[in-house]
């Protein structure tokens, strides 16, 4: 299989070769229908649902975005996903700096264990009460109400990983600073903050995607037209046609762009990523 | 110990302040709450609301649909995380060296995981469904029923559901394999074939050992995450057709949103949140002593 040696031309490397092709294009047909479908018009889908687009129609995608709100699905998406980040990166890391760098007192060591243990709650049980409590507040439909959720719901994620990130960096470095001066402040956004910054990436990408693609959220939080997300937006718009494929799968194929782009640009970074917090939980 | 004066404190609380207090008001008091939830009568709508004591979990112990859920997202999770590790697995083994292939073939494989369940759900809808999906076309030339391949039938809805949720999650698992497989030194091999090990008794008693860390989580965290599943499955049957797809977090969003009986969506929730808690605990234990360390 894999390990075979050699560069020339043998019998077991077509074979495997030849293994991983009918094996990939079993594996990406989905995709393949996804994305040839969004080109077909409607005539062309209904003579060859599974053949190659004959051209590239781009009528369907024209179609998506103006019979839908698309520009207010994205920017409803863009907005939560922004602003949620930019909290969560900022309050997880700050919690996770005095955790770590106190990791022997009984207290933080508790207080880390209060806050991973929020990875075991199921999102259904917290979601009934929160629509209570969100609606007590006037903010459901709002994009305020849902960011709130995501930044106290994805608070355990990002502690358990900074305070793994934080290991990594030398004490010295604290000590040398707070020596000459600098408050714990300084050292944490001069000096800490940096640092973290290449290994944070790989779970905000992470992070990222998982908002992005959120669905179950959204759906209890923002009924409204105008402050739908994307994926809201998407069930609507094929609940509502539900059978003209070729226009369905060309609004899916513009709603996967922006993670895709991500998986593209940042594929190692989310591999590692999963990779490294699988190993240490 | 730390004889921290408490201007230090005080600074530290301001650091992991806002994080607790976001944390606690989202997570913990909404939880709480759901407890305090699941022994009430509350319909999720009106001001009043009885304390009705184990009512509720009386009700649950009683409730056939609680079994069938339980029926439901056991055999779904069981078949998910059985098939999902043997299958990245081999895929791990199968493309590990670093080559041009193999890199295209880890590049596609693990592209679904970072789909939306919706986007996957809708897909294998299509596909599944009884006039334009591949069923539907085959039944063209073989005398198949239409009905048989498609999300309408209940003997096979769970196992097509479970099929759509392998392939977009296969490559999670592949890539964990791959990197267990990464920290396996090849003299381990070399030696092996010299004392006359085939390849097969190599992978057996060589490989698998030495993967079981990575094993372990795949195991634990598939069990947990497939036990609490809700996008996919809502997006492509709803739970139906009848009660033949609903798992536990479908039962639960049934129960709070179309049955109007809050009290006890939330007591079906506590019983998962424990249920989920006991599987983990169960396997972690059991897992951890295969780990070999070497």
């Amino acid at each position: 299989m894999s390990e075979l040696k050699g560069n020339g031309f043998n019998l077991k490397r077509l074979g495997s070769l030849l293994l991983t092709l009918l094996f990939l294009t079993c594996f990406v047909f989905p995709l393949y229908v996804l994305l040839a479908t969004s080109f077909k018009t409607s005539k062309e889908f209904m003579l060859s649902p599974y053949g190659f687009p004959r051209q590239l129609f781009l009528d369907n995608f024209f179609k998506a975005i103006t019979q839908s709100n698309f520009f207010t699905l994205f920017k409803n998406s863009t907005v939560i996903l922004v602003v949620s980040m930019l909290f969560l990166i900022v309050f997880s890391s700050m919690a996770a700096y005095p955790i770590q760098r106190n990791n022997s007192s009984r207290f933080y060591k508790n207080l880390y264990l209060f806050f991973v243990m929020g990875l075991m709650f199921p999102t259904l049980l917290i979601l009934l009460p929160l629509y209570k409590l969100l609606g007590f507040v006037h903010l459901i439909n709002t994009s305020v109400g849902i960011i709130l959720c995501y930044i106290g719901g994805n608070i355990p994620f990002l502690v358990f990983y900074n305070v793994g990130f934080m290991q990594t960096i030398p004490k010295e470095l604290d000590e040398a600073a707070l020596i000459d001066g600098a408050s714990k402040y300084v050292v944490f956004w001069k000096i800490i903050f940096p640092l973290l910054r290449n290994s944070l990436l790989t779970v905000i990408v992470i992070q990222v995607v998982w908002i992005w693609n959120d669905f179950l959220t959204p759906m209890v939080f923002l009924q409204n037209y105008d402050s739908m997300t994307v994926m809201v937006g998407m069930s609507n718009f094929i609940g509502e046609r539900s059978t003209d494929w070729p226009l369905i799968f060309a609004f899916m194929t513009v709603s996967v762009l922006p993670v895709i782009s991500l998986y593209i640009a940042f594929q190692k970074y989310i591999q590692k990523g999963l990779v490294t917090g699988a190993i240490k939980g | 110990m730390h004889d921290k004066n408490i201007r230090e404190r005080l600074i530290n609380f301001t650091f992991y302040a806002p994080a607790l207090f976001f944390y606690t008001l989202v997570i913990i008091v909404t939880s709480l709450l759901a407890f305090y939830y699941s022994f009430t009568n509350w319909d999720g709508f009106s001001r009043e609301l009885k304390l009705i004591g184990f009512q509720n979990y009386w009700e649950l112990f009683h409730d056939p649909y609680f079994y069938n859920a339980l029926r439901n997202t056991f055999l779904f999770a069981i078949v998910f995380t059985v098939a999902q590790n043997v299958i990245g697995l081999l895929l791990a083994a199968f493309y590990h060296k670093s080559n041009k292939i193999n890199n295209i073939a880890k590049f596609l494989v693990f592209l679904p995981v970072i789909l939306s369940p919706i986007v996957v759900g809708f897909i294998w809808n299509y596909i599944y469904s009884p006039i334009y999906g591949i069923v539907g076309l085959l039944a063209n030339y073989l005398p198949v029923k239409i009905g048989l391949g498609s999300l309408t039938n209940p003997k096979i809805a769970i196992w097509l559901v479970a099929l759509a949720q392998i392939w977009q999650m296969v490559g999670f698992a592949m890539i964990i394999y791959a990197a267990g497989l990464k920290d396996i030194p090849e003299d381990i091999y070399e030696s092996a074939a010299i004392d006359g090990a085939g390849k097969i008794q190599a992978f057996w008693y060589l490989t698998l050992p030495l993967l079981a860390p990575a094993t372990t989580i795949l195991v634990v965290f598939d069990m947990i995450t497939s036990l609490k599943v809700f996008d996919l499955i809502y997006i492509m049957t709803n739970g139906g057709p009848g009660y033949a797809t609903e798992t536990f977090s479908l039962m639960i969003f049934r129960e709070a949103f179309k049955n109007n009986t809050m009290g006890y969506a939330t007591t079906v929730g506590v019983a998962l949140f424990i249920i989920v808690l006991l599987v983990s605990l169960v396997q972690i234990g059991f897992l951890r002593k295969r780990e070999v360390q070497y």
